[in-house]
C-alpha cells in the first residue's frame, strides 16, 4: 500500500499535466492560426502584412519555449521558419511564397493540435 | 553537448526514482510483467537521450506511466488470484515420485535435456530420487528429494523409521484460500477451519499456511 500512494499521485499529475498541456497547446495553436488568417486578410487588403506578421512572430517566440516541453522540437522549428517566411515574403511582396508559407504554417499548427488529441491517428 | 549532459542527468534521476518506487528485484526473481516493464523502461529512457528533438517530457511521462502500471498491477496481483494467474502464470509439477509428467513438460515447452540440466544444477543426477520437482514461475526448478535420498540432519538421526517425503502446499496466502491446494491435499474447509481455530486465528488473518498430506503445517499470521 505504501507504493500505491505515490503511484496514484503520479497518475493524477499525469492526467492533470495532459489536460493542462492539451488546453495550452490548443490555445497557442488556435491563436497562431488566427494570426496567420489576419496576415492573409491584411496582405489582401493592403498588399503587406507587416503589423500582423510582427505580432505573429513575437507571439510564437514567447510561446515556443513552453511548447518545447510538450511538442517535437523539429516541428516547433519548422513552424518558426514558416512564420519568419510569412514576415519576409510579405515585406518583399512575393505573393506565391507568402501564401505558401501561410499554408505550411497552418498545416504544421494543425498537425501539432492533432498530435495532442487522443485519436486513432495519434495513438497508432 | 551540454543539452545531452543535462538530459542524461534528468533521465537518470527519473529512472532511478522509477525503479525505487517499483521496488525492483533481481532479474532472476522478476515476474514476467516486471521483466517487460524493466526492458521497456531502459528502451524508453534511451529515446530522448538519442534524439534531442524529442521533448524530454515524453520520456519522463512514459517512464512514469510504466511506474504507475507496475504498481497497479502488483497491487492487483496481490489482491486477486485470477490476476496473479494471468500475469505471473502458475508453478507446474514436472516430476512426481520419480516419474516425469510429460503432459506438464509439453505444456511448459521444456525438453528432457532442459529438465536434466536444471536437475544437475540442483545437484540431482538421478530422476528416480526425486519426490517432487516444481517448475517455478520465474523458470527455477525446485526439487524435493525422496526421504531416503535427502541429506541426513540431526533430527533424522534421531528417527528410527523413514517417513515418505510430502510436498507442503500453500493453503492460505494473504488471507485467501487456495482452492487448487485444498483439492490436491484432499482436505475439507472444515478441517482447515479446525486447524485455524486450534491456532486462534481466521482465514483473513493468515499470511501463509502450508500443509502436507499428514497435515504438518507452517502458519504465519498477518502483522
Amino acid at each position: 500500500m505504501k507504493r500505491i500512494i505515490p503511484a496514484i499521485i503520479i497518475l493524477l499529475i499525469l492526467v492533470g499535466g495532459y489536460l493542462g498541456s492539451y488546453v495550452y497547446i490548443n490555445n497557442v495553436c488556435d491563436t497562431a492560426t488566427e494570426g496567420i488568417e489576419a496576415c492573409l486578410k491584411e496582405y489582401e487588403a493592403h498588399g503587406t502584412a507587416k503589423a500582423d506578421a510582427d505580432w505573429l512572430k513575437n507571439y510564437w517566440d514567447e510561446n515556443e519555449k513552453i511548447l518545447s516541453f510538450f511538442v517535437n522540437h523539429e516541428l516547433i522549428d519548422r513552424v518558426e521558419m514558416s512564420i519568419t517566411n510569412i514576415k519576409l515574403h510579405s515585406a518583399f511582396k512575393e505573393n506565391y511564397m507568402f501564401y505558401d508559407a501561410c499554408d505550411t504554417a497552418k498545416t504544421l499548427l494543425h498537425q501539432i493540435m492533432e498530435d495532442t488529441k487522443i485519436s486513432a491517428h495519434s495513438v497508432f | 553537448m551540454i543539452t545531452v549532459i543535462l538530459r542524461t542527468a534528468i533521465i537518470f534521476i527519473f529512472v532511478t526514482l522509477a525503479i525505487r518506487i517499483m521496488g525492483k528485484r533481481q532479474i532472476g526473481d522478476m515476474q514476467p510483467n516486471e521483466l517487460v516493464i524493466t526492458i521497456l523502461l531502459s528502451e524508453i529512457a534511451a529515446i530522448p537521450l538519442q534524439d534531442t528533438t524529442q521533448p524530454l517530457l515524453n520520456g519522463i511521462i512514459a517512464i512514469m506511466v510504466l511506474v504507475v502500471l507496475e504498481v497497479l498491477i502488483s497491487v492487483l496481483v496481490l489482491k486477486s488470484a485470477w490476476v496473479r494467474k494471468i500475469m505471473n502464470g502458475q508453478s507446474v509439477v514436472i516430476i512426481k515420485n520419480g516419474v516425469i509428467d510429460q503432459h506438464a513438460m509439453k505444456r511448459v515447452r521444456m525438453t528432457v535435456l532442459d529438465l536434466i540440466e536444471l536437475l544437475r544444477i540442483q545437484n540431482v543426477f538421478d530422476i528416480s530420487t526425486v519426490a517432487f520437482a516444481v517448475l517455478e514461475v520465474n523458470g527455477d526448478l525446485s526439487v524435493l528429494l525422496k526421504s531416503k535420498h535427502q541429506p541426513a540432519t540431526v533430527k533424522d538421526l534421531e528417527k528410527t523409521k523413514i517417513e515418505a517425503a510430502l510436498l507442503p502446499l500453500p493453503v492460505i496466502t494473504d488471507g485467501k484460500l487456495i482452492q487448487e491446494s485444498i483439492q490436491a491435499l484432499e482436505i475439507t474447509a472444515e478441517e482447515i477451519e479446525k486447524i485455524l481455530k486450534n491456532n486462534n486465528t481466521q482465514v483473513n488473518k493468515v499470511f501463509l499456511l502450508t500443509l502436507d498430506r499428514k497435515q504438518n503445517m507452517t502458519l504465519i499470521k498477518m502483522r
